[in-house]
């Protein structure tokens, strides 16, 4: 890994009234790095990946990003959040085109941009569209686009592929894949998937029961650039199962402490 | 599903509106009342229930007469004052309670104690501070409709969904640039279902207000007839006033069914 990590979070923690929702949990991730997070549902994974963002403050612990200490959210960073947030009242083009609207780049500009965008999670048909004539699906990947298009060096995504098919998350997770390793950014990727964690990280995090902390952490033995044709191979089924084992240990683990 | 789904994509653009065929129900149920009117006019005396056709011939003959024709505009100037009265002062109110949740929770429960006492115990009020004239009947009829008007708004502006500003927020989005492009976009539907409710409660409470303080209006015009128990008048005045409301009316819903399908997170009416 790079001297200079992209995100480096010391143990953060975060509570809900009395309720502690997070930590104590310290992670890290490299530029052009790709690290995935499962764990169980309610650990805290959308709230650790809102800190990171600079949309929630920790009630303790540090974060820096690129260096520099988390003060809000970053101009770099780009979110994908676990439900779509479309706006209904834009078309799609209109929709992908936001992030780049709040940047004050110009109309024209802007909508050449988002219609690239659109290209590549292969909704380009469907630029005049309303969101509610979307699926779920088609949604989150107009969502996608929307972050993509910022050209940002960290994406952080809350189960973005969650509403898709399998096809349609495999195809995605090539394009991903692809982008990512254009853009050179770092992603801090939320799944409940292990197949698609391991298709896609460089290292996989896995959080206890809440308050979330890492328990687990696996480097995936797989090169990069890939695509989702790895899946077939024995080092990835072997990493697969090995992550099972761990995961299933940390169910029992959890569901014991919880009795 | 391949990943281009074009084949679904031949036609795009707006969102499906309400298909209009043949005859509009409405016009139908309009149709289907007018005959029963006439119906029930033929049976019973007519010297108390006027048949449609007295009933506009009364009309016709009234709306030669300057003064009843002054008194009808009378009534168009004030409800237009006070319904963009409303309009105006009850969405600015409305949104910017909506927006200081402090305000809105020390204020909104207040206001529902207004709304919900019965306006026209407050009329004598009207008369005191504004006097017999057009102050008094405009502001109770802008009384009539604001309140109303101000807590939809309100509550459609503190219930702006929290996914969008939380996008706003990553998106490091100015206040203004929030307001513009989330907070206004999402009221929309609300205010536009709050124009068409909130002008038949100001037109009502212009009605009311002239019927009880005018020397003009249709209101008075109205009440005036009554002594005189001149029921074709009266009737004929009556299919007036339904006219007046009728263009704005259907306008206004016309308008919240188009603003509902553009901005509203979801594609259904509110069935009413
Ligand atoms: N705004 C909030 N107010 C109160 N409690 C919250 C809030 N946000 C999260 N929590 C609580 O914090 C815990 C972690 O929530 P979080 O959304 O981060 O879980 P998650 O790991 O993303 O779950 P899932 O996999 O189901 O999305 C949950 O118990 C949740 O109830
Ligand atoms: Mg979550």
């Amino acid at each position: 890994m790079s001297a200079q990590p992209l995100i480096r979070s010391h143990d953060v923690t975060r509570r809900f009234g009395a309720v502690e929702a997070l930590g104590p949990l310290s992670l890290h991730g490299a530029r052009g790095e790709f690290v995935s997070i499962v764990g169980p549902s309610g650990c805290g994974k959308s709230t650790m990946l809102e800190i990171v963002g600079g949309l929630q403050r920790p009630d303790s612990g540090s974060v820096f990003v690129a260096g520099v200490p988390l003060e809000g959210p970053r101009d770099e960073t780009a979110i994908v959040f676990q439900d779509s947030a479309t706006l209904p009242w834009r078309t799609v083009l209109d929709n992908v085109a936001f992030s780049l609207e709040a940047r004050g780049v110009a109309r024209d500009e802007r909508r050449d941009i988002a219609r690239r965008g659109l290209e590549t999670v292969g909704l380009a048909a469907f630029a005049a569209h309303y969101p509610a004539q979307l699926s779920g699906g088609m949604r989150q990947r107009v969502a996608l686009a929307r972050a993509l298009v910022t050209e940002p060096d960290l994406i952080l995504a809350d189960e973005p592929f969650g509403a898709l098919d399998e096809q349609t998350r495999l195809l995605m997770s090539d394009e991903l894949l692809a982008v990512v390793d254009r853009l050179g950014c770092g992603v801090l990727f939320i799944t409940h998937s292990i197949q698609e964690a391991v298709l896609l990280s460089d290292r996989i995090l896995v959080m206890s029961a809440r308050p979330g902390r890492i328990v687990d952490e696996i480097t995936v033995p797989l090169e990069r650039p890939r695509t989702s044709e790895v899946l077939s191979s024995t080092a990835a089924a072997e990493c697969v199962s090995r992550i099972w084992a761990l995961i299933r240990r940390e169910a029992q683990v959890a569901m014991q402490g919880a009795s | 599903m391949t990943l281009s789904d074009s084949a679904l994509a031949d036609t795009p653009v707006a969102p499906a509106r309400p298909a209009s065929r043949g005859v509009p129900p409405p016009l139908v149920l309009g149709i289907g009342l007018l005959a029963a009117w006439w119906a029930i006019a033929a049976l019973v005396d007519s010297a108390v229930m006027p048949t449609p056709v007295t009933a506009v011939e009364r009309l016709l003959v009234n709306l030669q007469s300057t003064r009843f024709l002054d008194s009808a505009a009378d009534t168009v100037l004030r409800l237009l004052t006070a319904y963009v009265g409303v309009a105006v002062v009850g969405a600015v109110t409305g949104f910017l309670l909506g927006l200081a949740r402090f305000w809105a929770a020390a204020v909104s429960p207040l206001l529902y104690a207004v709304y919900s006492v019965p306006k026209i115990v407050l009329f004598p009020l009207f008369l005191l501070f504004l006097g017999l004239g057009d102050a008094s009947q405009v502001g109770f009829a802008f009384f009539s409709g604001v309140l109303p008007m101000v807590l939809l708004v309100s509550a459609a502006a503190a219930a702006v969904p929290p996914l969008p500003l939380k996008l706003a927020a990553s998106l490091r989005m100015s206040t203004p640039a929030v307001i513009t492009k989330i907070v206004l976009p999402s009221i929309l539907p609300a205010f536009a279902g709050a124009l068409r409710l909130t002008f038949g409660l100001t037109f009502l409470g212009l009605l009311i207000a002239e019927m009880f303080t005018g020397v003009s209006g249709l209101g008075y015009e109205l009440l005036r007839n009554v002594p005189l128990v001149r029921m074709g008048d009266i009737v004929g005045e009556v299919v007036l006033v339904i006219l007046i409301a009728l263009a704005p009316a259907i306008g206004l819903r016309t308008l919240e069914t188009r603003v509902r399908a553009r901005f509203g997170t979801t594609t259904e009416g509110d069935g009413r």
